[in-house]
């Protein structure tokens, strides 16, 4: 018998036309007796409905025919990079990338290190919340202030050696994607002075290794640890907002 | 060159074709990639940042940059999920950029009621809901915004979703379900019923 949570899962299932038909039986059943569920199907079917059937405004036919005739003046003007492909060493290649990243993360950091690394909080605590974070996270426990741990490892990539490299390295991405959210660079935001600081230095990171260079690597999930990976997500994140969410982001307001 | 009349030709043959074909030299096949996949990525450009400039633009920044990087691409995961993760950095580079339009939606807008307005404005009203539509879709968290905006087109399944966005299945629809609830409770606050009539 289903409950209501797994009706929740039937319902975005059946929206988007992805149902299994042996449970409708058992989700009509449901339906006839819960009076909540009912309303919240048809509600979000109609709230779906609503947003699948928005028209946007399309390009005109003249943007694509340009379009194409643009594309095809590119492509005889401009050559595709040429790439060396080593499929062999391909998760060594990402790993070495990750470590060179991180080192120079730290040169960058250290650099720039005369009263602008902004400071959240002793530096002990920190490293403290990192590897308490990562032994939880070896053990498949999600950390309950994932928010500390997400902010000092971006503040903090620079001690990266003072922590436990084996461990951050083993982690899966999937984890370590789990533990990024935009409250916790909000965490990292709202432990500055200056928020445009770290701002400054996750842009200065994405414009060394733009997501172009993920991309060569061969575009593909690596088992390790990979910085330039979770920048990317950080900074999309918070890139990504309007400028009211953000407001409420860096007031610590901001409801994932 | 005729496009229609090329892809016209290509329809049968694969995506992991043309991109073989391009990796030994034809470049032309790009074209036939290209228009498979131009209106979608449009699409999902629109609906993540909600201005059709941008959009059109990014539309044709996607594609130059996936052929400057076709010949590096490891056919690891699909073309398709491919370029719209390619689609997906660049809408988020481009948030940060100068260039990003950011429109300022009127706030009086929130108080517009949709209930007993006289027909002969109704023109106006529809232009009313959809840019409360899409203040709506605009005040989603980033990633549940981002995430239904892969999937409404159909273009996408969950689980290439989860792979452009590198995350698991779970995520992608928790992230889902998160957004139409969102947007259900919104259109609520807004005095919107439904759209259906736009």
């Amino acid at each position: 018998m289903m409950n209501c949570d797994e009706i929740k899962n039937y319902i975005l299932d059946l929206i988007l036309g992805e149902s299994d038909l042996s449970e409708s039986e058992e989700f009509e059943n449901h339906l006839s007796a819960c009076e909540s569920c009912k309303t919240l199907y048809s509600e979000l079917k109609e709230t779906y409905q609503t947003i699948e059937s928005e028209k946007i405004p399309l390009p005109s036919d003249d943007f694509w025919n340009d379009f194409d005739s643009q594309l095809q003046e590119v492509i005889k003007t401009k050559k595709s990079k040429k790439v060396i492909q080593f499929p062999i060493f391909n998760r060594f290649l990402a790993y070495a990338a990750s470590i060179l990243i991180v080192v120079l993360t730290g040169l960058f950091l250290n650099f720039n290190n005369m009263n602008q690394i902004p400071k959240t909080s002793d530096e002990s605590i920190i490293v403290k919340n990192i590897s308490a974070s990562l032994s939880d996270n070896k053990k498949n426990v999600k950390y309950s202030n994932d928010l500390e741990f997400e902010g000092s490892l971006i503040l903090n990539l620079n001690k990266i050696d003072t922590i436990d490299k084996e461990n951050l390295i083993e982690l899966e991405l999937d984890n370590i994607s789990n533990l990024i959210s935009l409250s916790d660079y909000s965490t990292a935001l709202n432990g500055n002075e200056d928020s445009s600081y770290s701002e400054y230095v996750l842009t200065e990171l994405i414009n060394g290794f733009d997501s172009s260079s993920l991309q060569d690597w061969g575009n593909q999930t690596t088992p390790f640890f990979d910085p330039v990976e979770i920048i990317n997500d950080l900074y999309y994140d918070y890139m990504i907002l309007s400028d009211e969410e953000r407001e409420l982001f860096e007031n610590g307001l901001y409801d994932v | 060159m005729d496009n229609e009349e090329l892809s016209g030709n290509f329809d049968k043959v694969t995506d992991e074709e043309l991109v073989s074909r391009f990796k030994s030299g034809d470049h032309s096949s790009f074209i036939n990639l290209v228009d498979r996949y131009k209106k979608g990525l449009y699409g999902m450009f629109y609906r993540v940042l909600r201005n059709q400039a941008d959009a059109e633009d990014l539309t044709q920044e996607v594609f130059l940059k996936a052929y400057i990087n076709l010949n590096g691409f490891r056919e690891e995961s699909s073309f398709k999920t491919w370029l719209y993760r390619i689609g997906i950095n660049l809408a988020s580079n481009f948030k940060k950029s100068g260039r990003y339009n950011r429109e300022i939606l009127d706030n009086s807008l929130t108080e517009f009621n949709s209930k007993s307005q006289p027909v002969f404005i109704k023109n106006l009203i529809e232009k009313d809901q959809t840019r409360l539509l899409s203040k709506a879709i605009k005040s989603l968290p980033t990633k549940q915004r981002v995430t239904l905006s892969l999937r409404i087109d159909k273009e996408l399944k969950n689980h290439e979703i989860a792979e452009i966005l590198d995350c698991p299945i779970g995520t992608v629809k928790a992230n889902l379900f998160h957004a139409i609830n969102n947007l259900r409770e919104k259109f609520k606050k807004m005095g919107i019923n439904s759209f259906k009539e736009l």
